[in-house]
């Protein structure tokens, strides 16, 4: 049993296996609320009539990632070329871990190669790879399609550290004003007068290097904008008169506060949310560059890429993979976040009738 | 010059249907006269005003009619022709003087560029000009007031500046969108006197949009009722006071305070105004109306004379007097 | 006791402070309200006449406590309330409600019909389980006529005349002696207007409810007000039986506020 407790491959594949439940049950409990209420049905509505298929496309993401992070332990197919099967036996593994299981390469091989790229040696696995292999023979497919779950993991965890925390000290500081307010403010203007890129750097250095420590230091640099904002849609809020109504009731601010201001706001999270999302996602490629990033993820692939496109004959396949991956993925996020400011939007909300 | 106006029809698509949301309107506005077009929110007065000047917002489009400005037709002219024409001919004047102002601008400078646009003349003959203008609409210390910004003046003034702006062009027609509607009462009777003289002086027409009758007894000789899109009632503005025909006429002047003694039940016009989609087929009105009876659900009433002065589109009117 | 007035208003000042430059020195005030003397009987209506910029929008929210007054005295069913803390004024704002001019803005957007209504009942514990509570809230939506259908809707699916209503059933919910209104049926078509005139009248007739009515509109206040305090500048002019006041105005102000009434009655006009 306390196998289950110590750091390990199980405790790994358990921690993420817990991890897709919550998504899914988030996902879940987001569609029964959407369900329920007109206004986020609209909205719904509205973005997948707009944009289906970049909805599809998020949709395959979410799917890849998710069935990336389904990790268990053991079952490890018993023939393999590499001889890899006793490691494996004791590693936590996806689905899509075990589909490529025997997908491995001595080297470089061109997408849909018979041969090796260098030296032309027979592949153990011709034909199949059909985005190549990289230096260390790994499927290019592969890596990418890992990639997906990185990226949702930066983006996703990223904005569930800065969207709260700025919402937390933007609605205090527009609600209440004041001293709160010159706190939140000097605090906003001391970070954003900092070289963005600089503080990244060493913030990842003092954090040390991980996923999670550099999805906080991206959550601290980033959160500035979107609490500005919160700030200053909870000061117009304040000023309305449902607001004015709930106190001469005799309304606790507290429950002002989550009655009345944060509801209206929730928009403002989603919207904010998609469009911080690609920022995010984007400003790890930019991270992995300097060789700080997030291991596995589409910014380290391109980044590794640099010296292959130096090579002759050329290798291009592998940031070619990892570019198109990336590239698609943020069109259909920015395309998703732009229809729905469109259908948030009081102004062209007002058209329908 | 006249404006006339026959058979304007402005549509929206809503859902998967085209509504007519000014639908059949026509009118005659002589030279020099003031013509007022009444309704609640939702009539269609300010779309039809916005149709004369062909802009209607997107995506609505007046579908048929014709507008004619001293004989000439507006409906087919080119972009720069109608811009021509609402700079020189039909000048429009708004609710909120505020949003028609350039907030970084000194309110002379507006007026002086205005004038430049109009006109061949120097940049000082202009501001001149502008000036005097300014005296005109009774800016009070019109030479210091011309150096200040929209935000330092009061709604009133802020109108003023506005009339003087639309004058500046010598319109032929001034169209007024509830001119007087966003300010103070003891405003709003100088801007109407204003309105007024203004009216005598240069011999131009006002096309004035409202809600309040009141407002149109002081500057109207002529008002056409609108209700969801539709004339219901064009009379004369002293028999329309005194003897209105039209069951909605009635009941709006009725469900007024001022006329009823004090503490007296107000007049109710029941239910509320119908969103387009859920017009009734025949007489609009015929969802809230006291004297409903067979024919109102299923025909349109056509708008009959019933004097030199008076006609409504009802068809009650016949059954009380089935004579005519 | 019961001779005493509902609500007895005297020198009351509400100042906004003026802050200027880097550290926010202050320079001055606009007095908003400066001495302001008036009392509402139970069950009465006293309206509030002004143009713009006189201050009358700012007694009303002075006296619900939503801005706080410099000086004076407010004294509700006998009580000094001024002087009070949140904690103290709890069981008083339960008395001393508001009805707001714009029904767009003065209603929650998220919130469905029955929350909405609700607020009161929950802030002030009125009903004891959500049968209850619910039942509460059908009754005073039938009161303002609003049908019990209504109650899963959100706002944005009435018209505005409906909205004014959601908003005096919200006020009415915790059955208040006072109702302040502002500019209540300013934003309104005519036709609506009347019928929340209609309204108001029937609900004081009922049970006997105070308005303190703030308007511009002159012949709104000879309509339903018993009587007339004209504001001008931050100060009542002139306060009076509504007939009295009407029929002979004491003070300038008043009678070039009475002349600027539109009338109704055919004019003579050029031809």
């Amino acid at each position: 049993m306390s196998a289950l407790f110590s750091a390990g491959p199980v405790r790994e594949a358990l921690i993420s296996d817990l991890i897709v439940v919550l998504v899914l049950a988030l996902f879940l409990a987001a569609g029964w609320a959407a369900r329920r209420n007109e206004i986020w049905r609209e909205a719904l509505v509205g973005v997948l009539r707009r944009r289906r298929y970049s909805v599809l496309v998020l949709s395959l993401y979410v799917f890849v990632a998710l069935l990336d992070s389904v990790l268990w332990v053991g079952g490890a197919h018993s023939v393999t070329s590499t001889g890899a099967d006793k490691v494996a036996l004791q590693e936590a593994r996806s689905p899509l871990d075990r589909a490529f299981a025997d997908s491995s390469e001595k080297s470089y091989s061109a997408p849909l190669s018979r041969v090796e790229f260098y030296d032309v040696s027979a592949l153990a696995r011709p034909g199949s790879h059909v985005f190549g292999t990289n230096v260390l023979g790994q499927d290019v497919l592969y890596l990418t399609i890992k990639g997906a779950r990185v990226a949702l993991l930066i983006g996703g965890l990223t904005s569930l550290i800065a969207i709260p925390l700025a919402l937390f000290f933007g609605i205090l500081a527009g609600y209440f004003g004041g001293r709160i307010d010159d706190v939140v403010f000097f605090v906003m203007s001391t970070l954003v007068s900092m070289p963005g890129i600089l503080l990244l750097i060493a913030l990842i250095m003092a954090l040390g290097q991980s996923t999670f420590s550099v999805c906080v230091a991206l959550g601290v640099t980033s959160w500035v904008g979107f609490c500005r904002l919160a700030r200053g849609e909870t000061m117009k809020l304040r000023e309305l008169d449902f607001v004015a109504a709930a106190r001469s009731l005799g309304v606790k601010d507290r429950v002002i506060l989550v009655r009345h201001i944060l509801p209206n706001l929730m928009h403002l999270v989603v919207i904010t949310f998609v469009l911080m999302f690609s920022g995010l996602v984007l400003s790890e490629a930019t991270l992995a560059w300097l060789g700080i990033g997030v291991n596995g993820s589409w910014g380290q692939m391109i980044a590794q890429a640099k010296d292959e496109l130096s090579r002759d004959p050329i290798v291009w396949w592998n940031v070619v993979a990892a570019g198109a991956a990336l590239f698609v993925l943020l069109l259909a996020v920015n395309r998703v976040g732009d229809a729905l400011r469109d259908v948030f939007d009081p102004r062209t909300r007002g058209e329908k009738l | 010059m006249a404006l006339e106006v026959e058979g304007l029809t402005t549509e929206f698509p809503l859902g998967d249907r085209r509504v007519p949301i000014v639908d059949d309107v026509s009118f005659v506005l002589p030279e020099g006269r003031c013509l007022a077009l009444v309704g609640e929110s939702g009539s269609g007065k300010s779309m039809t005003a916005l149709s004369l000047l062909r802009l209607v917002p997107r995506p609505g489009r007046v579908t048929r009619g014709s507008i004619r400005l001293g004989g000439r037709e507006l409906r087919h002219l080119s972009v720069p022709e109608i811009r021509h024409v609402r700079g020189h001919k039909l000048a429009m004047i708004f609710q909120e003087p505020q949003t028609s102002l350039n907030p970084v601008v000194r309110v002379g400078e507006q007026v002086t560029e205005a004038i430049l646009l109009h006109e061949r003349i120097g940049r000082g003959e202009a501001r001149k000009r502008a000036l005097g203008l300014f005296e005109r609409v009774g800016i009070p210390e019109p030479g210091a007031r011309f150096d200040y910004y929209p935000h330092q003046l009061s709604g009133g003034l802020k109108q003023r500046v506005m009339i003087s702006m639309a004058l500046s062009m010598r319109p032929e027609v001034l169209i007024a969108d509830e001119p007087t509607t966003a300010l103070d009462v003891t405003i709003q009777a100088q801007i109407l006197a204003l309105l007024r003289d203004l009216q005598g002086e240069f011999g131009m027409s006002i096309l004035l949009i409202t809600h309040d009758l009141g407002v149109v007894n002081q500057l109207a000789d002529e008002v056409l009722v609108l209700y969801a899109g539709r004339v219901v009632e064009k009379a004369a503005t002293n028999q329309l006071l005194s003897q209105p025909l039209h069951p909605y006429t009635r009941g709006l002047l009725d469900s007024l305070p001022g006329r009823r003694r004090p503490g007296e039940r107000l007049y109710e016009i029941q239910g509320v105004v119908p969103s387009p989609l859920d017009w009734p087929r025949g007489c609009r009105f015929c969802t809230r109306c006291p004297e409903v009876f067979e024919p109102c659900a299923e025909q349109t009433p056509p708008l009959e004379a019933f004097s030199s002065e008076q006609s409504a589109a009802c068809h009650a009117r016949h059954r009380e007097r089935p004579g005519t | 006791m019961s001779d005493a007035p509902l609500l007895e208003v005297t020198g009351l000042k509400t100042w906004f402070p003026v802050r200027r430059g880097l550290f926010r020195k202050l320079t001055g005030y606009v007095r908003a309200v400066d001495g302001v003397d008036f009392c509402v009987e139970r069950g009465r209506t006293l309206a509030l006449v002004g143009e713009s910029g006189s201050g009358k929008t700012t007694v009303g929210r002075s006296i619900v406590r939503l801005v706080e007054p410099e000086a004076g005295s407010i004294r509700f069913a006998g009580q000094e309330i001024l002087g009070l803390d949140e904690r103290a004024l709890f069981p008083v704002r339960r008395q001393l409600q508001m009805v707001f001019q714009d029904p767009m803005t003065s209603l929650n957007p998220r919130l469905r019909v029955l929350d909405l209504v609700a607020e009161g009942l929950d802030s002030f514990g009125l009903a004891k389980n959500r049968s209850e509570r619910r039942d509460r809230v059908v009754e005073v939506l039938r009161r303002v006529k609003l049908s019990p259908d209504h109650l899963t809707r959100f706002p944005y699916e009435f018209s505005g005349g409906q909205r004014q209503r959601l908003g005096i059933a919200r006020a009415l919910a915790v059955e208040p002696a006072l109702i302040v209104c502002d500019e209540a049926v300013s934003a309104l078509d005519v036709s609506i207007q009347a019928q929340i005139l209609n309204l108001l009248a029937d609900l004081q007739a009922e049970f006997g409810v105070a308005y303190l009515f703030i308007t511009h509109d002159l012949s709104v206040v000879r309509h339903l007000a018993h009587q007339v305090a004209v504001m001008h500048q931050g100060k009542i002019v002139e306060i009076n039986e509504t007939a009295q006041l009407f029929e002979a105005p004491q003070h300038p102000y008043t009678r070039t506020l009475l002349s600027a009434v539109l009338s109704l009655e055919p004019r003579p006009r050029s031809s």
